[in-house]
């Protein structure tokens, strides 16, 4: 990451500041910067909000968050676009006499973008959320209720507030990921002008020589926009949201509705993609498309870029699982300068690194696949250490240390005491590890320049061109490859360890 | 003296002679590329397009031992902004393109930069079964393509429409912004820079001024703002009246087409004259629909591949080249059914085994005939492109 910031310094060095002269040739910047705070900020607000309801409702939708945020605006641009399922149903029902020219999927205000970027965000920060709880917070509630507070006041006076100061880091990566992200704005972005992080993009792609240095100048801003963003939210935002004193009753039944209109939409936005892949075409008007077929289906299936896909994943996450199991082995703990690094891995825009790397890979001339992996692993390990490193410092001391006095090697230790112990964890990290690396989109693309085609990049190509049948097809393995393996690694602990419970052999 | 009968069979054997040492050197070349991998950058939005370059990869495979591996972009310009990443960090071979296909814009930034391969198409056979004296080959956006691409297949703008249900289609300018008038919402273009968007506004360009010449001299030798002032009038009179009055546009020219089927749009537009016959062929489209140009014709061109300066592979990028152009693959890419997209060979120069395989391609239920087609209007020089780019952001994105 250091080293990212370091050689984005010193190319502007050789193209002197001056060269920042030539953001002011970009039309249209200012609006654009506008466009990216405002709807990182709104869509993770939204989310916030709705995480801490689902918490309170119970979590019904984690596996939401396997879901590569592309393949879910896929899904939902195949709702509401004109000519998506809504345009299509308005017709077939004489609602109306011709496709609407409405809405907008990419209105000026990008509010299908925060939309979409709040369902995805929401499922995120509900896990965390939820894996914060503890049994004093139910009491805190109760505690309110018992001191005149009504239920609606209660959620919002003590629930929120509550959830959103312990998940204060949680929501600052959603923020960062939000104003930064390429994926959900390829689909949903507004374009005149694009989000700041489109229009970096679309310097990376542009041929003229001075497009680079005006993308590096770009990286730049997008980092102080998100530093800006955070200390808008805790400054503006939050206080809002923590102090309100005031048609708590209503906001609660707003927040029900919302509720269910995304659930309702998650679950719309996977079946229309199921629909979608094995349909012939969709005559203007009609309630269901005129076949069915599993051609292109297949085609995905059986292809390179299904398998580069999977086994990207699958290196990237089992060598993150490999090097964070050998760090915690040899005593790394999260905490002080560690911790700052993986916050750091996980806070800084990705652009950034991205960019860095590619640079350092054609100084360096390294192998494009091995940088590829470093990209792709360095954001894995990040997750994954997050996830495993309380994990281990919560494993019984005393086992460990009686397997010590039985003469196990510390090796065997890990090995044979602690991995068993942590077996599930594992498995999820495994499964976060590879979910995570699927939905590298910008990094797959800028570090090998498409050589190594993977889904993602795929349902980019497809999602401007009109393929409608085999953008789904593609939206949809994206959208369960990683389904799969969470359910996999749900499923393989408990049938690899059917004879054991905790250290113990069961007949 | 000789009568001039020796001197053709003067010629003749001359020729022979140096079409018999070109293929021992093709041979040698092709010994050079067995078990090579050429990664080929070419778009990849089209599935019937991607699906015919597998084909020719599989073939190249087969025949000669050169793997290929299709490298789907979006966007050339990306690849070429690669290329000058790496021409200033001096990695001058082992780079990640072997060949990709260009358009004039691009071809005339990779030539400029010095990002292309020294000539190199004169030493493929199939070059033979090419035109010498077809201008659109030699020339490229109005760029001499000094042998340092291999053309490979013919575009020219074509509208498509239902005619059953738009029964008075618009050919010029004029009638386009008075139809879009008529029907608020049913008309759009896909954004530039996007390809088919600057594609658009070109054509437009060329519709609405006097006199056409001015476009092939470079943009900064004229008066720029003064020769594309009637395009901006025109625009900011339609844009108005245009799906979602301008705010948002098609991603692209395959957007365009889905939304034609889905009857978001009545007029949608390709570079590709076959491309509504092959989606309606392919269960895409609807049958009624049918292709038709401006009746002051529409802009044409020929489009190429070419070989980075540090290309991995050249050797097998060149062995893909020439099987590219040759009368099978050629064939095989103008049928509607593969893909439509015109031929760049002579058909005289062909055996009669292999004219017979062009005669015997069915033209496609929505395709014009060559004559219907009519002459392309030239491109415009290349220095146009990025003008009209930036002169449209300026405008239309605030």
């Amino acid at each position: 990451m250091i080293l990212a910031l370091l050689l984005c310094a010193w190319l502007l060095w050789q193209q002197g500041l001056s060269s920042a002269l030539v953001l002011g040739d970009i039309p249209g910047l200012w609006r654009s910067v506008w466009l990216s705070g405002f709807t990182g900020l709104l869509s993770t607000v939204l989310a916030a909000l709705l995480a801490v309801y689902w918490v309170q409702v119970g979590q019904r939708f984690a596996w939401l968050v396997g879901v590569p945020h592309l393949a879910l605006a896929v899904g939902l641009a195949q709702i509401w676009s004109p000519s998506g399922l809504w345009g299509h149903w308005s017709v077939a029902s004489g609602l109306l006499a011709q496709v609407p020219q409405f809405p907008n999927l990419r209105d000026d205000n990008g509010l299908f973008m925060v939309f979409a970027l709040m369902l995805k965000e929401a499922a995120f920060l509900a896990i965390v959320f939820g894996s914060q709880s503890t049994a004093e917070d139910g009491q805190r509630v109760i505690l309110a209720r018992s001191l005149g507070c009504n239920r609606a006041q209660a959620y919002w006076r003590v629930h929120v507030p509550m959830m959103l100061a312990r998940g204060r880091y949680a929501i600052w990566l959603a923020l960062t990921y939000a104003v930064t992200q390429v994926e959900v704005a390829s689909v949903l972005s507004p374009q005149r002008p694009p989000t700041l992080a489109l229009m970096i993009i679309e310097r990376l792609n542009d041929a003229r020589p001075e497009a680079w240095t005006q993308a590096i100048w770009l990286v730049l801003a997008l980092v102080v926009l998100v530093m800006l963003t955070i200390v808008t939210f805790e400054l503006l935002l939050k206080p809002l949201l923590v102090h309100r004193a005031f048609g708590e009753t209503l906001a609660q039944r707003c927040l029900s509705g919302f509720s269910r209109f995304a659930a309702l939409h998650i679950v719309l936005s996977i079946v229309i993609l199921t629909v979608l892949a094995v349909s012939k075409r969709w005559p203007s008007g009609q309630w269901l498309p005129s076949g069915w077929h599993i051609d292109t289906l297949s085609r995905v299936l059986s292809g390179d870029v299904f398998l580069n896909t999977l086994m990207l994943g699958l290196t990237a996450s089992l060598l993150g699982i490999l090097i964070a199991l050998t760090l915690l082995h040899f005593g790394w703990r999260f905490a002080g300068a560690s911790r700052i690094w993986v916050v750091a891995a996980l806070g800084l825009p990705s652009l950034l690194t991205v960019l860095g790397l590619y640079w350092l890979s054609v100084q360096t001339q390294l192998p494009s696949i091995l940088v590829l992996l470093w990209g792709h692993g360095f954001v894995v390990l990040a997750y994954q250490l997050l996830l495993l490193a309380p994990a281990w410092q919560k494993l019984p001391k005393p086992l460990c240390d009686q397997a010590a006095s039985l003469g196990m090697r510390p090796w065997q230790v890990t090995s044979r005491v602690r991995l068993p112990l942590m077996s599930r964890v594992i498995a999820t990290a495994v499964a976060i590890g590879f979910s995570v690396s699927v939905a590298q989109y910008v990094s797959t693309l800028v570090l090998t320049g498409g050589r190594v085609q993977t889904l993602g990049i795929e349902v980019v190509i497809a999602a401007g061109s009109g393929q409608r049948n085999y953008l789904a097809a593609s939206a949809l393995m994206l959208a369960s490859l990683p389904a799969v393996v969470f359910w996999i690694s749900h499923a393989a602990p408990n049938w690899l360890w059917r004879t054991r419970k905790g250290m113990q052999i069961v007949d | 003296m000789f009568t001039k009968t020796t001197q053709y069979l003067l010629s003749l054997a001359v020729l022979s002679g140096t079409a018999i040492a070109d293929q021992a050197a093709f041979d040698q070349l092709s010994q050079d590329a067995k078990d090579q991998t050429v990664y080929f950058h070419a778009w990849g939005g089209a599935d019937s397009i991607n699906q015919y370059i597998q084909w020719a990869a599989d073939e190249v495979e087969s025949r000669y031992g050169v793997t290929v591996e299709h490298v789907k972009i979006d966007d050339a310009a990306a690849v070429v902004s690669r290329l000058l990443v790496e021409k200033q960090a001096d990695k001058s071979e082992g780079g990640d393109v072997d060949l990709m296909w260009v358009n004039g814009e691009n071809f005339h930034t990779l030539q400029r930069e010095g990002l292309l391969a020294d000539g190199w198409t004169h030493k493929l056979p199939n070059m033979q079964f090419t035109d010498p004296d077809d201008l659109s080959l030699s020339f490229d956006f109005g760029v001499k393509v000094e042998q340092q691409e291999a053309p490979w297949g013919r575009a020219q703008l074509v509208f498509f429409a239902d005619p059953t249900a738009t029964p008075d289609l618009p050919t010029s300018a004029a009638e386009l912004l008075a139809y879009a008038e008529a029907n608020p919402g049913r008309v759009s273009y896909p954004r530039p820079p996007q390809f088919h968007g600057t594609t658009f506004l070109k054509q437009m360009l060329s519709e609405l001024i006097d006199d056409r010449s001015v476009l092939n001299q470079p943009a900064d030798t004229v008066d720029a703002a003064a020769i594309t002032a009637p395009l901006w009038g025109y625009l900011d009179q339609l844009h108005p009246h245009l799906w979602q009055q301008a705010d948002s546009f098609p991603q692209d020219a395959g957007a365009m087409l889905q939304m034609l089927d889905d009857g978001v749009l009545d007029i949608a537009l390709s570079f590709n004259p076959s491309e509504a016959s092959q989606a309606i062929a392919d269960g895409r489209l609807n049958p009624d629909v049918r292709s038709y140009v401006h009746s002051a014709g529409t802009i044409g061109n020929t489009h190429f591949v070419a070989i980075p300066f540090n290309a991995n592979a050249p050797e097998g990028a060149k062995v893909f080249a020439n099987f590219l152009m040759s009368p099978e693959a050629q064939a095989r890419k103008a049928d509607p059914n593969v893909w439509g997209d015109p031929t760049v060979l002579d058909i005289e120069r062909l055996s009669a085994e292999d004219q017979a395989r062009f005669a015997a391609l069915e033209q496609g239920v929505a395709t014009l005939s060559p004559a219907e087609l009519g002459r392309p209007l030239p491109e415009p020089h290349p220095s146009w492109v990025p003008v009209l780019e930036r002169l449209w952001a300026e405008r239309y994105q605030p």
